[in-house]
């Protein structure tokens, strides 16, 4: 299973915002040599983007407001890290796992889960998940998964464990002491296959056993450090297993809490820290672990001095960097917008898009229909409300910046700017599955205008050529074009009611780019829905129509056309 | 948290319901509760206060007659004791008395019962203790096929289900006809639901109690944050004070204590931990120097040690501990305390710094350590200062 994780990406969500851990896994992520960070997403309240260092630069994470819509905007996680309180991490664990059926295990970080929830936590997911604690700092896996707080945060023991493993497990309860663990392992100059943290309550979901179990089928692995204490019957079934040859690999040990009080039965830090029979005792755990061979140190001082036996095998991480720790000690909070590199794009269309779209790459199908249709908008005649306003304004002397954002302020639901709602139109209707006839029936009963749908100069009898040519180009190039289908559904009965109410320029474009980003880009309707609440799809009118905004400006910049003004006949006396 | 015991009295009310004949009575109320008896019967007075074997110690009394239920009672208040559990005497055969027990584990639960119950249960082969395994998905579900004689299981598992309850001992209980009669019972809940049990039962919740000032200074200050705070006092005249950070760290400095034979000269066993503030860190240093300025030792050490911390910042709690002891420092001089430090995580080396700075300026004897020296050296190092 290790082998597995370990030839293959990992990505985690987190639930709970808790920086300086996401940080932290970040910065291992990046020791590691990842091309990805290992985050796909937070899962908390406010903004939907949130600013992390990854190595010397910057990254945005996503950030949604529940796992299923971290899933339906398609991030695919194969792990929880649960930083919130005991009982929104039950529930967190189920809705992760229901919506993540698929998903390899998680972490929870919460002190304070009833015993009677962790049980149930065992009985559904205790046999297929890795799950580390209740309580407790997670998994660490060098050079593949950070999970949690384990290996601390700081940048050095970051670097050191993203850029090699090693043969030597560690196991153990506590959060604290498993970093301590890991250090003295490293000082003794070894390295980890992995390292878990089950946690000090008395029920962690993943078990010693199985923890255990991972390690004897891990071929990396060759030896087990394990760090255990009093209170629970853990080692008890530890005997058993190594007794039975379940345990094979050679077992380091220590069983902490020895203090033997004289009036009553101490409860120590961790929930399951309390001995109330002898044999909760570490003195008997020790005893039970030694009548089977493993190597259980009689103090702490021999317990580090057996890490010098532990095999010193250094398994380099590929593509793992020379990094120590980010200039910036710093965790950014602050949103401030992502600075561009310049890309190669084969051309200047393949560029807006990829730009607009906030992608790296997008395919030549798209690009082709947007070069289409940036040719078709440029441009349609001077009699035109954007066209007037920027000749007006060209004409009462005014610079091109001027005329052309006089031009660009006519633009909105009247005038080019119905791409986005036309877009809200189709989008939302295929969304919640309504047909033609529910949508027409709608709006005709709100009394609103399908945005759209409707032109002033064409009508069926005299089709808009635009829109057949851009429908021909795009038919040709997808497989389905539901957006589309829906939107000539819609044309189909409204124009039944009278002859002009067809599909015009921007509902056509609207549709068919809809369908071009599910199809050629892999957008899921999250992501599309999200385009439309940011009025993305005017961004495909105001583009091409400024070069046109630009060409009415430099007309009659040319001709050298004085001050308009309107024609008596254009207004009526009174 | 962790389990805790409840009192005799809620155990019984909830696993017997309206079918259960006891009172629960302290000093407040037991001369009101007494009065509104109107029987000849007689009753046993147990202190119900989460203590064991009851009739060893003197805390309980057999065939005390109406008239003289508050004379006794108020008898075993003066003992020290806040609560007593109040039952109509019945009389049985010692004979008679078994035993059963059922405890949660995270394979369903464990029961054990014995037909040798009372006092015999002490030597398990006299007992024959027979243990009933109970699945996982019994054990949620409140119904196994698991029989014992006379014992409601399935009514018992699902109201542990219910209630939080983690174990029960039930020693003895005696069958008469179809009836279950529960002679002494103990119970754990766990603590975790302790806030969404019924109002009345957690009254009934028997939390560790503050044996000192200091201890219920510590609760408090545990109460108002989001971090860990403990302070559990051992021996109030030792020369060692403990201050140890992390669950698990805080029991291997513990050892090495004992591994350097200073088991009965350490003061308390006192842990913090999830990254308290700087002034939570302060508040809750000042009070374990209050103890350790109390005892009569003529040696003083302050132990502050604890693993590489995940992330809990060394400087920021560190700087909580320089504010505490800038606070006492006249007494830390005048008490000729010495200082032994070991620990590590983010900012270690500039909170190590501030530590050893302010011992230096202060001339106070010390030695600040990071995770260079092993955790298991501080027992030795300790005893050097002694």
């Amino acid at each position: 299973m290790l082998d597995q994780l370990r030839s293959h990406n990992q990505t985690i969500l987190v639930v709970g915002n808790h920086v300086g851990i996401i940080q932290s896994i970040l910065d291992f992520d990046y020791a590691a040599g990842k091309t990805k960070p290992s985050i796909g997403a937070i899962i908390s309240t406010g903004r939907k983007r949130q600013k992390f260092f990854w190595g010397d630069g910057e990254i945005l994470i996503p950030v949604f407001a529940t796992i299923e819509a971290a899933a339906a905007w398609g991030i695919a996680a194969n792990w929880l890290l649960c930083i919130s309180s005991p009982t929104s991490s039950v529930r967190m664990t189920h809705a992760f796992f229901a919506t993540y059926p698929d998903a390899t295990g998680a972490h929870l970080f919460a002190e304070g889960i009833a015993e009677r929830d962790a049980v149930s936590l065992i009985e559904t997911y205790g046999a297929d998940k890795l799950i580390a604690g209740p309580s407790g700092v997670g998994l660490c896996i060098p050079g593949t998964l950070k999970l949690g707080a384990i290996g601390g945060v700081k940048g050095d023991r970051l670097a050191a464990l993203g850029s090699a493993s090693g043969s030597t497990a560690v196991i153990c309860s506590s959060g604290g002491m498993v970093n301590e663990i890991m250090y003295q392992v490293a000082a003794a100059g070894s390295n980890l296959s992995f390292a878990a943290c089950y946690g000090g309550d008395r029920f962690p979901i993943t078990s010693p056993l199985q923890w255990f179990t991972l390690a004897e089928q891990d071929a990396q692995t060759k030896e087990i450090v394990y760090f255990g204490e009093l209170g629970g019957q853990d080692e008890y079934v530890l005997r058993d297993a190594i007794k039975n040859g379940i345990i094979t690999k050679p077992v380091y040990a220590y069983i902490a809490g020895r203090y033997q009080s004289s009036d009553e039965a101490i409860q120590f830090g961790h929930a399951k820290a309390l001995a109330k029979t002898e044999s909760e005792t570490a003195a008997a755990k020790m005893t039970a672990l030694k009548s089977v061979g493993v190597a259980v140190a009689d103090t702490f001082e021999d317990f580090m001095a057996m890490f010098s036996k532990l095999e010193q095998t250094n398994i380099p991480t590929p593509h793992a960097r020379d990094w120590t720790e980010r200039p910036a000690n710093l965790v950014p909070t602050n949103y401030s917008a992502p600075t561009y590199q310049h890309r190669t794009q084969p051309s200047f269309t393949a560029g807006i898009a990829a730009r607009i779209l906030g992608v790296e790459t997008i395919s030549s199908e798209t690009v082709a229909f947007l070069d289409t249709v940036f040719a078709e908008l440029i441009d349609h005649g001077p009699h035109v409300s954007g066209a007037i306003n920027s000749m007006v304004t060209t004409r009462a002397g005014r610079d091109m910046s001027s005329a052309l954002a006089a031009g660009v302020l006519t633009v909105g639901d009247r005038f080019g700017g119905a791409i986005n709602g036309a877009a809200h139109v189709w989008q939302s209707a295929l969304q919640s599955d309504q047909t033609a006839d529910q949508v027409v029936d709608d709006y005709a009963r709100r009394r609103e205008y399908i945005l759209g749908i409707g032109h002033r100069k064409y009508n069926v009898y005299k089709p808009d050529p635009r829109v057949q040519a851009l429908i021909a180009h795009g038919r040709a190039a997808l497989l389905q074009t539901p957006h589309l289908d829906l939107a000539l559904n819609i044309e189909a009965l409204t124009s039944q009611k009278r002859a002009n109410l067809i599909l015009n320029v921007d509902g056509v474009v609207s549709a068919l780019l809809l369908d071009y980003l599910t199809e050629k880009e892999q957008f899921t309707t999250v992501q599309l829905r999200e385009l439309i609440d940011i009025e993305f799809f005017n961004a495909l009118f105001l583009i091409p129509r400024s070069v046109g905004f630009i060409g009415n400006y430099l007309d009659q910049k040319r001709n050298d056309e004085g001050l308009l003004r309107l024609d008596e006949s254009d207004t009526y006396n009174y | 948290m962790a389990r805790v015991p409840i009192t005799e009295y809620a155990a019984k009310r909830l696993l017997l319901g309206e079918a259960y004949r006891g009172y629960t009575v302290t000093p407040d109320t037991v001369d009101v509760a007494v009065a509104a008896l109107n029987t000849t019967q007689s009753y046993v007075v147990k202190v119900d206060v989460g203590i064991k074997k009851r009739g060893l110690q003197g805390l309980l009394r057999l065939n005390v007659a109406v008239a003289e239920i508050a004379e006794v009672a108020h008898a075993l208040f003066s003992l020290g004791h806040n609560r007593c559990i109040v039952e109509p005497m019945s009389a049985h055969d010692s004979g008679d008395e078994k035993y059963l027990s059922i405890n949660l584990t995270r394979d369903g639960a464990v029961v054990l019962q014995s037909d040798h119950g009372g006092i015999a249960v002490e030597d398990a082969e006299a007992a024959a203790l027979q243990t009933h395994d109970i699945s996982r998905t019994e054990t949620i579900a409140g119904s196994t096929t698991t029989s014992i004689p006379g014992v409601p299981l399935n009514d018992w598992l699902a109201l542990m289900q219910q209630y939080h309850l983690s174990f029960l001992e039930i020693n003895p209980y005696i069958i008469t006809g179809d009836t279950c009669r529960l002679l002494d019972l103990a119970a754990e809940i766990d603590s975790t639901k302790a806030n969404r049990l019924p109002d009345w039962i957690q009254e009934h919740i028997l939390y560790k109690k503050a044996s000192s000032d200091a201890e219920r200074a510590v609760l408090e200050q545990d109460a108002r944050t989001q971090a860990a705070l403990n302070l559990h006092t051992l021996n109030p005249d030792g020369a060692i004070l403990t201050l140890f950070s992390g669950g698990g760290a805080s029991l291997v400095g513990l050892d090495a204590l004992v591994t350097a034979d200073l088991s009965d000269q350490v003061i308390n066993y006192s842990e913090y931990s999830g990254a308290p503030t700087r002034d939570e860190t302060a508040a809750y240093v000042k009070t374990l120097l209050s103890v350790l300025f109390a005892s009569t030792s003529d040696q003083k050490v302050i132990l502050i040690a604890g693993g590489v911390a995940n992330f809990t910042d060394v400087l920021q709690t560190f700087q909580g501990i320089v504010d505490a002891f800038g606070d006492d420092i006249e007494t830390i001089k005048t008490q000729n305390i010495s200082v032994v430090v070991r620990r590590g995580g983010p900012n270690q080396a500039a909170g190590l710094a501030h530590l050893r700075a302010f011992l230096e300026s202060h001339h106070i004897a010390h030695e600040v350590h990071d995770p260079s020296l092993s955790l298991g050296a501080v027992g030795t190092l300790v005893q050097s200062y002694l």
